[in-house]
């Protein structure tokens, strides 16, 4: 009986010496479990991204207009697309990105240059007839930058 | 291609030099500081500074002036070097200057801890193993998130590229980018790029991975430091592993910058407090008033900290002036007086910026007045529900699960965003017993209600936004600057007697 009552219940002295700390340790333990296996599942998610992407590419519609709008402060952005709809607006912010430091300004036709990004090609000539714009260049992605006084100022390229 | 690597990171060590001396020369040097802990605020004081250099720039010269950056970052460090040589040779020996001028010692400056290669071989193929993962996605999504892209590295594109046209980033025309937002990390991202003279993504990658590492790695030092606790790992740890802050860190948003300020003002006033300590007072005043400069929400953050510091900082706690002999207990005076000359200091870029050239925020309907879009009830109620959706999402997979069972359909959809951390942190507080409120550590709560109750009532009264859309892209960012402070309370609350 006496042995019994000189045994003393004590964590070893690396352990957390209360209930709370010993409770809270095992719950930071148990969610840091539960992260490892969800962050293992990400980790395989981006390797078999990167087998087809070596990195993620951002605004590679609008690549090699930049050379082309490089001193313009600030030119027209004209689309037909709903920039409510999260795809587009992000092609916007895509092309603003990329662009920089030149403004995009969305929808405004007042400007020497303009970029038509449409959902059909036609679209842009139509729109490019109606303000007297005529293409400038034009990428691979169909995205025309056109020029609102090219015939007064020749040299340009399609 | 070693060169380009070199350059990339360079900007990196003069600022991590800078802060280091700076923080020298700021600490007292009976002041015993552990050396990562150290490094840690270096790192923070000394990034901080090179964006106020670079932000000289455009105010002097009205655009970015590369070689003037520069060489202003090279003629402080030595200054500050310098003034580092010259004051630790007077403490140390106030006759031998007299004699022997110029002949200044370096070894007590800059100095390396003992241990044993194993020891600290393992550590660091440890934190290598655990940075792992963060380092290889954030290789991946080299660009960010959407904020990244549409807001910080945009504005930083404006800054590098832009010339003399540098403020056209703040033209209401791209009110997509918030023109209103302070420039804390665009202009960091610019310093990174200035000697290698390029606008390239491994800046802006490395920012953020960096202020992810110094605001895990200051939540443990400053854990450790204060509690002495084996387990100070383990809120870092847990954090590091969570793959929505994974997510969120390698986004290259501002949250972490803000996140590492606001917990860096918070420990060095917990400390100064506790230490009875004027020149961590100092420096927390620093952390203070540069998160003005960081976000807007940095700025309500930095408002809140001045307001309650200095009852803070008066209200001592009994451990420190117990036992102490009567002259060494200095009062709160001088630490409101450095901490307040800190604020101040920290302050002024913020002030600057919103006074000379910030625009107003044109995304703001005030709900209360607005007869178009007034606050309903159900905006009310929205804001409350994601509260509970994004705080008690396991309560919530509860609720799911046990519909299911009811029904007989197997649960669809389960939310697994934070993995039950913010109810294993109620869980924590509640396990402290009113330690949480113990006066050293007051300010925490304090912080968070005003915080929480700011930012609720922003999301009320600012009707400009969907509050469905803007709750879901806004609210957890916000959670996740203040995440790391939350567990600091949490893991001292319940470690602080030891």
């Amino acid at each position: 009986m006496s042995l019994v009552s000189n045994i003393k219940l004590t964590f070893p002295p690396r352990q957390p010496r209360s209930f709370s700390k010993f409770f809270f340790v095992l719950c930071l333990l148990a969610i840091t479990l539960f992260n490892a296996v969800d962050l293992i599942k990400t980790v395989k998610d981006v390797y078999m991204f990167k087998k087809v992407l070596p990195y993620q590419n951002i605004g590679y519609k609008f690549a090699g207009l930049e050379e082309f709008v490089k001193g313009e402060e600030i030119v027209g952005y004209y689309t037909d697309n709903d920039l409510n709809q999260q795809e587009h607006s992000k092609q916007f912010s895509h092309a603003q990105f990329i662009l920089a430091p030149t403004i995009l300004d969305l929808n405004n036709l007042e400007h020497e240059y303009i970029i038509f990004f449409c959902s059909k090609e036609s679209v842009a000539w139509q729109e490019m007839e109606k303000i007297g714009a005529a293409p400038w260049r034009r990428n691979q992605f169909g995205v025309i930058l056109a020029r609102k006084d090219i015939f007064a100022n020749p040299g340009s390229h399609f | 291609m070693l060169l380009p690597t070199l350059l990339t990171y360079l900007p990196y060590l003069i600022s991590l030099g800078i802060g280091y001396l700076l923080l020298t020369l700021l600490i007292q040097p009976q002041r015993k500081i552990a050396l990562s802990l150290k490094l840690i605020l270096s790192f923070g004081l000394g990034l901080a500074v090179s964006t106020q250099l670079t932000f000289i720039s455009f105010i002097v010269f009205n655009q970015l002036h590369r070689y003037f950056v520069i060489a202003f970052h090279i003629f402080f460090f030595l200054i500050l070097l310098l003034m580092n040589m010259f004051i630790h040779q007077r403490r140390t020996d106030p006759h031998r200057l007299s004699r022997a001028k110029g002949c200044f010692q370096t070894k007590k400056i800059f100095f390396f801890p003992t241990c044993s290669p194993f020891k600290a071989g393992l550590t660091v193929l440890l934190l290598i193993l655990m940075v792992l993962p963060l380092w290889y996605q954030s290789h991946f999504y080299v660009y960010g998130g959407w904020d990244a892209w549409s807001t910080w590295n945009l504005k930083a594109k404006f800054l590098f590229l832009g010339g003399e046209h540098w403020k056209n980033l703040l033209s209401p025309i791209l009110w997509r980018s918030s023109p209103h937002y302070p420039l804390f990390l665009p202009l960091l991202n610019v310093w990174s790029w200035l000697c290698i003279n390029q606008a390239t993504f491994d800046g802006p990658i490395f920012t953020s991975f960096l202020f992810t590492l110094l605001s895990l790695g200051l939540l443990y030092c400053g854990l450790k430091d204060l509690t002495r606790s084996p387990y100070a790992f383990l809120p870092s740890l847990v954090l590091l592993t969570l793959p929505l802050f994974n997510k969120l860190s390698l986004s290259q948003y501002c949250d972490h910058v803000l996140g590492f300020y606001l917990l860096a003002s918070l420990f060095c006033l917990i400390k100064a407090k506790h230490d009875n300590c004027p020149s961590l007072a100092l420096l927390a005043g620093l952390f203070t008033g540069l998160l003005s400069f960081t976000k807007s929400e940095g700025l309500i953050a930095s408002l809140i900290l001045l307001i309650l510091a200095v009852p803070f900082l008066i209200w001592k706690t009994p451990s420190v002036c117990n036992g102490a002999p009567p002259e060494k207990i200095k009062g709160a005076f001088p630490m409101i007086r450095t901490f307040l000359t800190g604020a101040f200091i920290g302050f002024l870029p913020a002030l600057v910026f919103n006074l000379f050239y910030a625009p107003d925020n044109i995304t703001f309907i005030n709900g209360l007045s607005s007869a178009e879009k007034p606050i309903t009830p159900l905006r009310i109620k929205t804001i409350l529900g994601f509260y509970f959706f994004e705080l008690g999402m396991p309560l919530w997979n509860v609720f799911v699960f046990f519909k299911s069972f009811h029904t007989g359909i197997a649960p669809e959809y389960l939310e697994h965003k934070w993995h039950g951390l913010w109810l294993a942190a109620m869980v924590g507080l509640i396990l402290s017993k009113w330690k949480c409120l113990h006066p050293r550590l007051i300010i925490l709560p304090g912080f968070l209600i005003s915080y929480g109750l700011i930012i609720t009532f922003y999301y009320l009264v600012n009707t400009y936004f969907e509050i469905g859309w803007w709750l879901q892209v806004s609210l957890h960012r916000i959670l996740f600057a203040v995440l790391p402070m939350v567990l600091f309370w949490v893991f001292y609350s319940l470690w602080q007697d030891d």
